[in-house]
């Protein structure tokens, strides 16, 4: 019997369970003459905000034992041109194509989904809208808050969601950061506020340091750490808010082969990411899949949401 | 640009710490142009040590069907590479990247390498040298070395080889050739100009700017600080240059926005996809 990979994030269907994570992916188009897109079953966008960003200094990369600390800074074009330069190749694609949204305030995120909303309404020729959901990165400094990420706030979370959910009946999902005390607690709080899934997790802050110059090896000091390192709390991160919440979790944190998306499976996620990994190789997310389409035959399991189940503890 | 599994057709020392590196190049992944780079995925030398991140190289030769690279082993991805033998499969994607462009018919193209950066100016020197450009505007190279023990002897590395493919030894002669027409600088002064590629380029009688002799157009690739002052020249002197920069890359393809320099416009620039060819006067290099 061959695996149902299709997976249900709120009114969206995916294709098959594995996305393309935020930031490692650009806008899909600098990805297309390596990678089969429309075979993924999600491709998340970098984050766009309403304004363009020029982002941090570099350096912005510094790699340490099996992982990769980064501080990009969400450099991006905007809404504007991500709306003139970036949709229409999105919407090119078959895959679904999940915008992620970033701000320093809450109403910058309104506006962006805002603006992203009304863009959409006048359609595409092609019939395609070319955004089938927004992904909420609340890992940003809350400037109202002294720079306080939105994502550390359970009320802040649920405010902000809610508020996103009255502008769209697309896929609204929140991108949680580990960098909290409980993170179940802001799971529920998206659950509470509308959202459909939440991303489960962003990069935990890391720091490395020259010790030959004696200074931090990315300019801003601190970055987000991702990679095969930050797997193990990824999972950890899965497991408790896939029983804290009802809705959709979908997991990311190191997945770089189909084992490690199958543990992030086992541990509830009914979907994943694959992000860092790909700057290895592009060609892992469309192996991955193969590699989970392939256990799932072997273990005669019908649907990716019956994976969790099997977990045997 | 492509992603594909390239057989390493020779991987030799040429002088202490660097190496050559030629791969069979892929048809399908079109020819690679001086300037232009790839990316190479390190395999693990030991359980664990793998490096997440590709590293990226630039082309120093093409020749047919085959490409070459030089590299230094500094860290643990040029290690790993070090360790891969001849004959064995590496995961390649390329060409990527901006490639010089080509100097105007009356320009004089002036090639400037320093360190490790002398690959793409090899390449370079190659191609303009088969367009058979007339006297006054055929192309010069000059190469900057710590010291002369540390000029690469490809030679040896093709006498080495006698089973590389016939467009392996085309590669290797090229660079060669390319290297034995350069004028050269040494730190310690053991091997032609005693000083840097800049103090070298600033001995050379003026190139006749305003007597009728051609403009000159720079290029270069080598360390910052030389890349910075070339590129303060041409400006001074009101004519083109185009440098070449290294960085740190993740995605190598203008994804990440990991490998990025200061634009002297604001903002920055992707080493990777705006680059690595920048013309004089894009990048704010540090003061």
């Amino acid at each position: 019997m061959e695996p149902d990979l299709s997976v249900t994030i709120g009114p969206l269907t995916l294709p098959n369970p594995v996305g393309v994570a935020s930031g490692t992916f650009g806008y899909g188009q600098e990805y297309g003459e390596l990678v089969d897109i429309d075979m993924l079953g999600a491709l998340y966008t970098k984050a766009v905000t309403l304004e363009p960003r020029e982002g941090n200094p570099p350096p912005r990369l510094t790699e340490t034992p099996q992982g990769l600390i980064n501080s990009i800074g969400l450099a991006n074009p905007g809404l504007d041109a991500f709306l003139r330069e970036k949709l229409p190749y999105l919407q090119t694609l078959a895959c679904s194509v999940i915008v992620n949204v970033a701000g320093s305030t809450e109403d910058d995120y309104i506006a962006v989904v805002e603006g992203l909303e009304s863009a959409l309404g006048l359609g595409s020729p092609s019939g395609r809208s070319g955004i089938d959901g927004y992904e909420i990165n609340v890992s940003c400094p809350n400037v109202a808050h002294g720079g306080m990420s939105f994502g550390t706030d359970p009320l802040l979370v649920e405010r902000l969601t809610a508020r996103l959910r009255r502008l769209t009946s697309r896929a609204l999902i929140v991108k949680l950061s580990p960098n909290v005390t409980d993170i179940a607690e802001v799971a529920k709080a998206a659950e509470g506020g509308g959202a459909d899934a939440v991303s489960c997790i962003n990069t935990l802050v890391g720091m490395a340091i020259d010790t030959e110059r004696c200074r931090p090896l990315i300019a801003r000091g601190t970055g987000g750490l991702s990679g095969p390192a930050i797997r193990p709390v990824g999972v950890a991160c899965t497991w408790k808010v896939s029983r804290a919440v009802s809705i959709p979790v979908i997991g990311l944190g190191g997945i770089s082969s189909a084992n490690d998306a199958l543990e992030y499976f086992l541990a509830g996620a009914v979907a994943i990411q694959v992000g860092t990994a790909l700057f290895a190789d592009p060609r892992a997310p469309l192996a991955i899949l193969d590699g989970i389409r392939e256990w799932m035959r072997k273990k005669g399991v019908a649907r990716t949401k019956d994976i969790a189940a099997l977990l045997d503890w | 640009m492509r992603q594909f599994d390239a057989t390493i057709l020779i991987n030799r020392e040429i002088s202490p710490s660097w190496r050559v590196l030629g791969l069979a190049w892929s048809k399908e992944a079109g020819p690679p142009k001086p300037g232009q780079f790839f990316t190479f995925r390190p395999k693990a030398l030991e359980p664990g040590d793998a490096g997440l991140l590709r590293r990226p190289l630039a082309f120093a030769a093409f020749a047919g069907a085959a490409a070459f690279a030089l590299y230094q082993v500094r860290g643990s991805g040029t290690k790993a590479l070090a360790a891969a033998s001849e004959g064995s499969a590496l995961d390649v994607i390329g060409p990527l990247g901006k490639e010089f462009p080509l100097p105007l018919d009356d320009e004089k193209p002036s090639l400037l390498g320093g360190g490790i950066g002398i690959g793409p100016l090899l390449f370079l020197h190659t191609a303009l040298s088969a367009m058979n450009r007339p006297f006054d505007t055929s192309p010069s190279l000059l190469l900057g070395f710590r010291s002369k023990a540390f000029l690469p002897e490809f030679s040896t590395a093709l006498e080495a080889s006698p089973a590389l493919t016939s467009d392996g030894q085309a590669g290797l002669e090229a660079l060669s050739e390319s290297l034995s027409l350069a004028k050269i600088a040494t730190d310690d002064g053991s091997r032609g100009y005693a000083g840097t590629v800049m103090d070298a380029l600033g001995a050379e009688p003026a190139a006749g700017i305003g007597s009728g002799a051609p403009r000159p157009h720079y290029y270069a690739c080598g360390p910052g600080p030389m890349l910075a002052a070339l590129d303060a020249l041409a400006r001074a002197e009101g004519v083109a240059a185009h440098l070449s920069v290294e960085q740190w890359m993740a995605c190598g393809v203008g994804a990440c926005y990991g490998c990025v320099l200061p634009s002297a416009k604001g903002g920055y620039l992707r080493a990777c996809a705006d680059g690595p060819v920048f013309a004089a006067g894009a990048i704010r290099w540090k003061e």
